[in-house]
């Protein structure tokens, strides 16, 4: 809500605000992007060196207002011939970004556009100074800059060597190096005289490196028996370092580098990480007469993530084969030009952890009264190790009616045990939580792809490729953990739950709004009518417009009178996974032109809207959807929007006020199809190329996103929470988008130069 | 070509070499494993610190308890149109006694808090469990003498109790008076033992109010016995004698241990240590290593280190989340009393904003844990009930009011003092979350039949109701088999 200088909020107030005009803060954060890319490529060389260069630049304003991202690359590779036997080699890019950000969802900017109340001026009154500046969108863009710029060096040398026949060697040293500088800086604030420009200065380098050095052994026996075995080593050390310093008081708005500020204002904080990984490994393929194959191999994975005695783990495989179509007996059958079956079986592991997280350790970055103090952060785990996944794939490819169509099957099958997962802890034991290896995930799936040639004529052809798969992610075991024990959302979004994809919605279920006042019979949590003193059924009390939900057992309770615990009546509700997903891609070509399109779909899952909550609701200071003109009152009764003054069935209601309660109300069909990229190209013919000297040349125009169907009424059923996909949380709360910034529709036009 | 093959011979054998278990050994750099921690006096100082440290944090006693303590007690006034608390799931709810789980800033108080519970008992383990790895690497320190141990044994012992205290009053019902020595309603998960390792043995039930306050008293016994026998001249900013008996006078009086409770008050103020200040306002506004004589225990805020969420929420001139509310105004009925005029303001609107703790200049003001102007309350008020030492009554109250430039009396007055009194400690203590003990000890606001002289008619629930506790956060509920719940 608007501060109104500390005093209450009158209808006059609004009155004056709104006859100035009202804002569209949509409108007002974004703006039509564009996009500029260029890149230069060129290869070549002679018997003894070949090299491969390449350039671009590409600069992206994207559609939210203050939004600019700018990539500057650079590739070179050169290999050389020293004699018959050794190659040497060198690769090396520079990349060069810079990211202009505006805050997003929670933070302010698009998110903010979206809560803001369209009756507030962007400007007071004055029409120059902008109102509310902390809590304005607009001020944000105008005064907050946050820039990041990286540098980036990827090399590797390797050195390829044949000790004679069959046998090479092979050593690959590898080097990135990443510098960030982040700067973010709030300028002056007009409204406020004693306020002064502030910067946040935070440097990140990353420095990694890699090693593989390995034997290859390539030999065929007999014309018929050909082998491949692998043997050898990898290595990876990779370390981080942060640092940021703070600095106030600037005395003047141009000047940004915290060396300038104010020294009294000046903090400095940093920190140090690092992991290392190493493997020893085999591998060996074996092909009988080209047709029948075998494959095993084995490697002993360790990382430094583990605690002491579980640093190491072990995981073979083995896989076999055999192409069918390659059978003498098999030349007969026309239709099939081509088969191929595939069986594996194997186990992997996975150590995607913090990279102390099974150390208990403690921080020294607090102070008391000029003192450094020493502070227990982290749980140590002695047990930590790895988590591992045991897998099966049975895989079909094939070609029919001369590969006229072509396709694959998969069909796979994986398990996962001893899951790395930050596992909530009583917080009284002093921490938050402990990461564990622990439960039991399954994985299965099929997955279909199909490239069909439906025209093939000289002049005119079209393909049609087609994919989709079907997946199931089911929770086996939690070693008797309840679902609100991992880290994840807060209540009603993702849980985890035995027999349930990961990231289950766990929610109460609604059961609509109460039409007029009425009484219910109060019910325990095994389903039985609760007695009053007399032996009666207990009955409560419930004022039209309260909001109504089911208990565990189907009876109806409120929030003020619910069975049991509330939260005890939640249940799983709709899939974050949908029944299947895929995608129709479509390619005319006719003479120089080509013309193709995609469709994408996904059907089956449920998305729960997390803004829906609260901008269905009584919030006030936050814009609301048109649905809460519904709301319930004596003369709209028949409504699923619950009363404004609050729904949580006070009599009294003076007692009420909104409660956001999660419950499936909120939870909505995120089925899909959207036509996601469209590509319109003619290329030149050969004998105007020849005329001007070119290799080849292609003007083109693409688009993406053009079109969406859905019953979903978010923004767009495809974006997710705004956390870190790799992150336990992005795993738990994917599907409960807060304030998401939707996909951006674009159209392109360009041009491809090959000399 | 020979040297090329020697040279991928020496590489390669030294790689194999070097794959040796070793070779994914990783030093940290910025993070201090367990085991390494405390190694001498020094570093049981830097715990010591993080204890400290935690307990400054704004949820622990940096200003948050102090805020939901005036919020329950209703003396605030809310502006209901401010975000933060319009909000749902925020302050407002707890102004309005229909608190739940989902509470973010209480779960945080509830985790902050033990988080510094957990460091007193690391300090403790360290200094007498000669089981412990910390234990053992002290022995061998010079400097660890019997006398550091005393001093930083009752420091732990005193934040222990303090941190303990604090939970109790959120999450459990209160003492019952008239059921001493037999209070089994739950009270808070009492712990006494550092956890440094998972995940196995990490949850624990809660004990009964009784027990708690059991180990409340022990551990305040403890500490001041500790610290007078270390006999330490320590700044204010840390843990003393004093502060331990200053605290066992206000746990006694909320057990109503009234004799126990008048006589560690006295003590107090018979020590001579501290002093009123003339002024009602200073002692609340000092910052860094300024302490008044008024103060006897709190926490320092320096430059960019420290905390207090008082400031934040009731700071008079920034619109402010919170006022006064014009029933506790009003009981401040002289015009000439000096609290009347330094602790309050009017504000637009004729809302009543409270001055008591602004932060005037940069920097947040340090954190009173305890000061003489309460012992006086307490001496006053359980010795009169106690009908014992009067005379000693009529002096506190007499020192509150004159240091007030509010009027005195020359005798207890026969009708009604017990109402006067309460409804002094009311005044002198607004604002400092004292209000709220009071509710919980008397088990319902003190309302005066007329409604003029407390005008508590406000308070509409009873002091043990349970729509005014916190629930046990939804962490601790999920990791711990059969805990109980606040469920009203």
């Amino acid at each position: 809500m608007g501060n109104n200088n500390g005093a209450p909020w009158t209808r006059a107030n609004a009155d004056s605000l709104a006859a100035l005009g009202g804002t569209d803060w949509i409108d007002a954060v974004t703006r039509l992007g564009s996009l500029d890319n260029v890149g230069l490529s060129a290869s070549g060389g002679t018997d003894k060196t070949t090299f491969y260069l390449s350039a671009g630049v590409r600069k992206d304003n994207g559609f939210l207002e203050g939004n600019t991202f700018q990539l500057y690359s650079s590739r070179a590779n050169v290999e050389l011939k020293a004699s018959d036997r050794v190659k040497l080699g060198i690769n090396f890019g520079i990349n060069f970004t810079k990211n202009q950000q505006v805050p997003l969802s929670y933070a302010g900017g698009f998110g903010k556009a979206q809560q803001k109340l369209t009756y507030l001026p962007i400007y007071a009154n004055d029409g120059e100074t902008l109102s509310e500046p902390y809590d304005n969108p607009v001020w944000q863009i105008n005064n907050r800059e946050y820039v990041a710029n990286i540098v980036r060096n990827i090399g590797n040398i390797y050195l390829d060597v044949e000790l004679f026949k069959g046998l090479s060697f092979r050593s690959e040293w590898g080097g990135d190096l990443l510098n960030q500088r982040e700067l973010e800086r709030n300028n002056r604030n007009l409204l406020d005289p004693n306020s002064a420009p502030s910067t946040w200065d935070r440097r990140v380098n990353t420095w990694r490196w890699t090693n593989n050095d390995y034997f290859t052994y390539n030999h065929t026996f007999a014309d018929i028996h050909n082998i491949v075995a692998t043997a050898g080593f990898s290595y990876e050390n990779s370390y981080t370092d942060y640092l940021g310093i703070y600095g106030g008081n600037f005395i003047k708005d141009n000047l940004t580098n915290t060396g300038q500020s104010d020294p009294e204002t000046r903090t400095t904080y940093g920190s140090e990480t690092g992991n290392k990984f190493v493997s020893t490994f085999a591998r060996a393929n074996y092909k009988f007469k080209d047709r029948y194959l075998l494959s095993a191999s084995v490697r002993r994975d360790g990382s430094s993530r583990f605690a002491e005695n579980n640093k190491y783990g072990i995981f073979p495989s083995i896989g076999l084969g055999w192409i069918v179509s390659d059978e003498p007996f098999f030349k007969k059958i026309k239709v099939l030009s081509y088969l191929k079956t595939r069986l594996t079986y194997g186990l992997a592991g996975n150590a995607n952890i913090g990279d102390f997280a099974s150390i208990g350790y403690y921080n020294a970055s607090g102070a008391y009264n000029n003192g450094i103090a020493l502070q227990p952060s982290t749980l140590s785990n002695p047990n930590l190790g790895w988590e591992k996944s045991e897998g099966m794939d049975f895989n079909i490819d094939f070609g029919l009616l001369k590969d006229r169509i072509v396709g694959s099957v998969t069909l796979y099958t994986k398990t996962a045990r001893d899951l790395l997962l930050n596992v909530n802890t009583p917080t009284s034991s002093g921490y938050s939580f402990v990461t564990q290896n622990i439960g039991k995930l399954s994985n299965k799936g099929i997955e279909i792809q199909l490239t069909t040639r439906n025209i093939s004529k000289r002049d005119f052809a079209w393909t049609t490729d087609f994919n989709i798969s079907f997946n199931r992610n089911k929770v086996l075991d939690l070693s008797g953990l309840p679902p609100d024990s991992f880290e994840g959302g807060e209540a009603g979004e993702g849980r985890v739950l035995v027999g349930y994809p990961v990231g289950q919605a766990y929610v109460v279920r609604s059961a609509g709004v109460q039409n007029a006042d009425g009484y219910y019979t109060q019910y325990d949590i095994n389903g039985n009518a609760m007695l009053d003193a007399q032996g009666n059924n207990m009955q409560f009390f419930v004022p039209g417009g309260t909001e109504l939900f089911y208990d565990r057992n189907g009876n109806i309770m409120t929030w003020l009178k619910p069975t049991g615990s509330f939260y005890d009546n939640r249940v799983a509700a709709g899939s974050p996974i949908p029944n299947f997903w895929g995608g129709m891609t479509n390619t005319f070509t006719y003479k120089g032109f080509d013309f193709s399109f995609l469709f994408s779909f996904q059907q089956g899952n449920t998305i729960y809207d997390d803004d829906a909550k609260s901008q269905i609701g009584n919030w006030r200071g936050q814009a609301q959807r048109a649905e809460i003109l519904n709301a319930w009152t004596p003369e709209n009764p028949n409504t699923d929007v619950p009363r404004l003054a609050g729904n949580q069935g006070y009599e009294d209601i003076s007692k009420e006020s909104y409660v956001s309660i999660n419950s499936t109300r909120f939870l909505f069909d995120g089925s899909y199809i959207r036509l996601r990229n469209l590509a319109f190209g003619y290329t030149l013919p050969q004998n105007i190329l020849e005329k001007i000297k070119m290799d080849k040349v292609r003007i083109y125009l693409a688009a993406t996103n053009l079109l969406l169907f859905t019953k979903y009424p978010g923004w767009d059923p495809e974006v997710l929470r705004n956390v870190s996909p790799n992150s336990q949380q992005g795993n738990v709360s994917a599907s409960g988008p807060y304030l998401p910034t939707p996909q951006a529709k674009s159209v392109a036009v360009g041009i491809n130069l090959t000399f | 070509m020979k040297k090329i093959i020697v040279l991928i011979a020496i590489l390669s054998s030294s790689l194999f070499i070097g794959s040796c278990e070793k070779i994914i050994d990783i030093d940290p750099v910025t993070i201090i494993p367990n085991d390494i921690v405390i190694e001498s006096v020094a570093d049981l100082d830097a715990v010591r610190n993080g204890m400290y440290d935690k307990m400054q944090g704004g949820n622990v006693l940096g200003g948050n308890g102090v805020s939901y303590a005036e919020l329950l007690a209703q003396d605030t006034q809310v502006d209901e149109t401010k975000d933060e608390v319009a909000q749902p799931f925020r302050l407002l709810e707890v102004y309005k006694h229909i608190t739940s789980v989902q509470i973010t800033a209480l779960r945080d108080m509830w985790r902050d808090t033990y988080n510094a519970i957990n460091v007193a008992n690391i300090v403790l383990s360290a200094i007498d469990d000669e089981t412990s790895s910390y234990n053992q690497n002290l022995q061998k320190d010079p400097n660890f003498t019997d006398q550091v141990k005393d001093q930083y044994r009752g420091e732990a012992l005193l934040a222990r109790a303090i941190l303990h205290f604090e939970l109790l009053k959120f999450w459990s019902s209160p003492y019952d008076i008239n059921n001493a020595g037999n209070n089994t309603q739950a009270g808070v998960v009492l712990r006494t033992a550092p956890t440094l390792s998972g995940p196995d043995g990490l949850s624990k039930a809660r004990s009964t109010v009784e027990e708690c306050f059991t180990q409340i008293i022990a551990d305040l016994q403890a500490a001041e016995q500790s610290l007078e026998q270390a006999n330490v001249p320590t700044s204010k900013a840390y843990g003393s004698s004093l502060a331990a008996t200053a605290f066992l006078a206000r746990v006694y009086f909320q057990v109503g241990k009234n004799t126990e409770a008048a006589a560690a008050a006295d003590k107090v103020i018979q020590s001579g240590k501290f002093a009123l200040n003339a002024d009602v306002k200073t002692a609340f506004q000092t910052k860094g290593f300024n302490i008044t004589s008024e103060v006897i225990m709190q926490l320092v805020n320096l430059g960019n280190d420290g905390s207090n969420a008082l400031s934040f929420r009731f700071q008079s001139n920034a619109a402010p989340l919170f006022g006064c509310s014009s029933l506790l105004f009003n009981t401040y009925s002289e015009v000439a009393d000096l609290r009347r005029q330094n602790w309050f303001a009017e504000g637009p609107n004729n809302r009543v904003l409270v001055t008591k703790q602004d932060q005037i200049g940069v920097g947040n003001n340090n954190l009173i844990l305890i000061r003489l102007a309460e012992m006086h309350m307490v001496r006053a008020e359980a010795n009169f009930m106690n009908n014992a030492n009067l005379d000693q009554v009529l002096e506190s109250y007499n020192a509150i009011r004159s240091r007030a430039n509010a009027s005195t009396l020359t005798a207890i007055p026969a009708n009604n003092f017990l109402r006067t009194l309460r409804s002094e400690r009311r005044r002198e203590m607004a604002f400092e979350g004292d209000r709220y003990n009071q509710i919980r000890r008397l088990f319902a606001a003190d309302i005066d039949n007329n409604g003029v002289l407390d005008a508590l008619a406000r308070f509409d629930v009873q002091g043990n109701a349970c729509e005014l506790l916190f629930k046990i956060p939804q962490e601790e509920i999920a990791g711990t088999p059969d805990i109980e719940q606040n469920d009203c």
